[in-house]
């Protein structure tokens, strides 16, 4: 413990909230006399004008090189502490309200303790802070779209509409993708050519964007704002022969990846006789064909509609693709609108037609469209053009049989081929059902990789105006990396390279692949592609990464100087290391939820649970913590993919190692909790003190 | 007494080339087998009991046998590493546990 430095120590009574609880006098009292502090003041309500003018005019005064903030949860008024005249990563919030004066109002005596022995570690974490200031990087002012249809279309040209350059690669040798090939767009039943075409005419007149079509990407290397893209083009086959694939580079700022859908290739589900049977189409091609031939609307007298072909089946498509009732509703309309003699039958398990679209199924309906509830376990050719359709329907509780000179299977959406290979050519990871995605309902556009971006059906089955909607979000996301230069908060890691053993571990668990070698084969953290998780913080096995706001040292250094009596000898004490996003927040809630817990636990807040190294546990309870509880979100919600996993593991080994030490394992825990778990998280705490109280106190506990 | 590795614990530095204890054996005894990928000591004999090994992974996988001249069967010395400190547990061969910690010189 170094006693140099100025520190400015500020208590806030929260009008009078605080201190009914916790004795602010005798804190006062007791911080004063601690070295380095140059004051100590306690205050009415630090966060109003009057109290931030009484912080920065001391900060001014007395020359402060520290503050630390003793009031509500660092979650809250981070904007009000964030401008005291000091770099805001010198100054240091204990949260003395949310998780002491808040929740053990029972017992005063004992909150005050806890909030003394806050105080004191908190205040060794800011004699340990640096100043740290946002890092600048200069980016190339380009977009690099992959995929030429509706949503990678609207995409370049969103981007275009800014000053950035926008390259539009395209495998084929036309724009437009799988829409350009249709007959109708639903609900307003236009043709592609009215609206696509006025796309592809701004796209051409566009002076920033360079389409390059018959060309593929396969290779991305660099970094967000600076990628370098290697583009291969194929090469035509006409003009030369020998001709070799043409390989060209492209830097790029920010990469959306908009590689499109395919249809399902029906042919695995033979009891459609697909192929087999004459008559028996797709709805792909039904649009193909009724966009060439206007006739073919009109060559038959009746047609069936099969519904999720392929989709909503485990042995297929899991998935619902979204589009198929719509698109079978838009086509049946088609034909009854070319007569409306036409019987038409559509078979199905569920209509969806969310939204807007309820008035195309209504319009069915009445257009005398029969709906059959029930998908046919067969067809039949039951002479030539002529197909026996038989169904059991669920709704009239009997078997029906039909004929129709038609059917259409209304086949569902897969991720484009060209996804698979993604993964590997530029480290994009797939869901389960091949489609990008990161983290489906907070961060729908990115992929697990910084400045790559996702939109239309690579991210999931959609139709043409969600399309375009998300090809619009990507695009924001997008030019967010094209400003000409990124600027990225000062708290992603850095090694100690005098530490560090070269044995890579953060590298392989660093969930975004932000890491690489220097030329000294030390691990160098990627600062653009970094979220600042400090699951890599967690990895070190010599403690050598730190995180700008949470280093190794300024945690050992809290261990060091935590009074482990603080609640008397009897008492244990229990370190908590609570991850920001959720359990943190969950504990923050319960004073407001009417839930408490005992003061035996003092939580440190963790950008994630993977964050926190197997050392510091061990040295925790060679300092004499009786025990540790680290909370991260359910394991499949966690905001970096694997930290709560990560951390379960670590905790094992550190678990094994007490085993064989001959202390009781159970002196480590993990826990879920959810960001609204606030119940489950105080009963956690009371049954941990409960057992920890039976299993008696920490053999290295010095008393 | 030569180190052991429990190989269930032992996830060879996630497989890559040198894994830590590689690194840290002053007798360049301990390597990784690449068919397990687990790490073993290539030359028993040779090994002279500096537990560095066994302090340095990450794992705990490692554990040491006391030389004989030390403690006889039955006893055990444990490390538990923290960032600025190391602390032992020492087991005699009645099982009477003892431990101790120290600062070591990591600098802070």
């Amino acid at each position: 413990m170094s006693d140099e430095g100025k520190i400015g120590v500020y208590l806030c009574a929260c009008e009078g909230e605080i201190e009914k609880v916790i004795a602010l006098d005798s804190l006062v009292r007791e911080a004063s006399a601690w070295p380095g502090v140059t004051t100590v003041r306690k205050d009415s309500s630090l966060c109003s004008e009057r109290g931030i003018r009484t912080i920065r005019e001391e900060v001014k005064k007395l020359g402060l090189d520290r503050v630390l903030i003793a009031a509500c949860s660092a979650s809250l008024k981070m904007k009000e502490f964030s401008d005291l005249g000091i770099n805001k990563y010198l100054v240091e919030r204990v949260n003395i309200r949310e998780q002491c004066s808040r929740v053990h109002s029972d017992n005063p005596e004992n909150a005050t303790k806890k909030a003394g022995a806050m105080l004191g570690i908190f205040l060794e974490k800011a004699r340990r802070s640096k100043a740290l200031e946002p890092v600048t990087v200069p980016a190339v002012k380009t977009a690099l779209v992959v995929g030429g249809g509706v949503a990678g279309i609207n995409a370049a040209l969103d981007i275009a509409g800014t000053d950035a350059e926008v390259f539009l690669v395209e495998k084929k040798p036309v724009l437009g993708g799988n829409v350009a090939e249709f007959h109708r767009y639903f609900p307003r039943m236009c043709p592609p050519s009215c609206g696509l075409e006025l796309l592809l005419s701004r796209i051409e007149s566009a002076p920033r964007i360079h389409v390059l079509t018959s060309s593929e990407i396969s290779a991305l290397s660099g970094s967000p704002g600076n990628f370098s893209v290697t583009i291969k083009a194929a090469s035509t086959g006409v003009t030369n022969l020998n001709e070799q694939d043409r390989v060209s580079t492209v830097k790029a700022g920010a990469v959306i990846l908009a590689t499109g859908w395919e249809p399902y290739d029906p042919t695995p589900l033979t009891e459609y006789g697909y192929g087999r049977l004459d008559h028996v189409i797709t709805n792909v091609e039904f649009e193909k064909r009724a966009r060439e031939r206007k006739e073919f609307l009109r060559e038959v007298r009746s047609t069936a509609f099969i519904q999720c072909v392929g989709s909503r089946d485990e042995r297929h498509l899991p998935y619902c693709s979204d589009v198929c009732c719509m698109v079978s509703i838009k086509q049946a309309l088609s034909l009854k609108e070319a007569d409306s003699e036409h019987d038409v039958r559509i078979f199905y398990n569920d209509i969806r037609t969310p939204g807007e679209y309820e008035e195309l199924y209504r319009q069915a309906r009445k257009s005398g469209i029969t709906f059959i509830k029930g998908i046919p376990s067969e067809l039949r050719q039951e002479a030539p053009g002529k197909i026996a359709v038989s169904v059991f329907d669920t709704v009239a509780g009997r078997r029906t049989e039909n004929t129709v000179d038609r059917v259409v299977l209304a086949t569902g959406m897969r991720s484009s081929q060209g996804n698979s290979g993604l993964n590997a050519k530029i480290g994009i990871v797939l869901n389960k059902n091949n489609f990008i995605e990161s983290h489906l309902q907070c961060h729908p556009q990115d992929t697990q990789r910084a400045g790559i971006f996702s939109a239309g059906c690579c991210r999931a089955p959609m139709d043409v105006s969600r399309s375009i909607e998300s090809a619009g979000s990507a695009a924001i996301k997008a030019l967010q990396f094209l400003k000409g230069e990124i600027t990225v908060s000062p708290d992603y890691p850095v090694v100690n390279i005098l530490k560090c053993d070269h044995c890579k571990r953060c590298m392989e668990e660093c969930p975004f692949k932000a890491y690489s070698l220097d030329e000294k084969q030390f691990p160098k953290v990627d600062i653009t592609k970094c979220r600042a998780c400090g699951i890599c913080m967690g990895s070190c096995p010599l403690g050598a990464v730190s995180l700008g706001e949470l280093s190794i040292e300024q945690l050992s250094g809290m261990l060091d100087v935590l009074d482990k009596s603080y609640l008397g000898d009897d008492e244990p004490v229990i370190l908590g290391f609570l991850c920001k996003n959720d359990a943190y927040r969950a504990a923050d809630d319960a004073g407001l939820k009417g839930v408490s817990y005992p003061p035996n636990l003092i939580s440190i807040m963790v950008p994630c649970s993977g964050a926190v190294n197997g050392m510091i546990i061990s040295e925790a309870i060679s300092k004499g913590v009786d025990g540790i509880l680290i909370a991260g979100c359910p394991d499949d919600q966690c905001h970096y993919v694997q930290g709560s996993a990560l951390a379960k593991t670590r905790l094992a080994d550190v678990s094994n190692k007490l085993k064989e030490m001959y202390i009781e394992p159970e002196r480590v825990r993990f826990v879920n909790i959810s960001r609204d778990e606030t119940e489950k998280f105080a009963e956690t705490v009371k049954e941990y003190v409960a057992e920890l109280k039976k299993l008696g106190r920490n053999p290295l506990r010095i008393q | 007494m030569p180190p052991y590795v429990v190989k269930d614990k032992c996830d060879g530095c996630k497989g890559k080339e040198e894994p830590l204890c590689e690194q840290i054996c002053i007798g360049d005894l301990m390597t990784l087998n690449p068919d397990t990928g687990k790490a073993y000591c290539r030359s028993l004999r040779d090994c002279w009991d500096c537990m560095s090994c066994t302090k340095i992974c990450p794992k705990g996988a490692i554990e040491q046998r006391i030389p004989y001249q030390l403690g006889y069967h039955g006893a055990k010395l444990i490390p538990m590493m923290g960032t600025d400190s190391i602390t032992w547990t020492c087991v005699d061969i009645n099982g009477k546990v003892e431990r101790f910690s120290f600062r070591t010189r990591n600098k802070k």
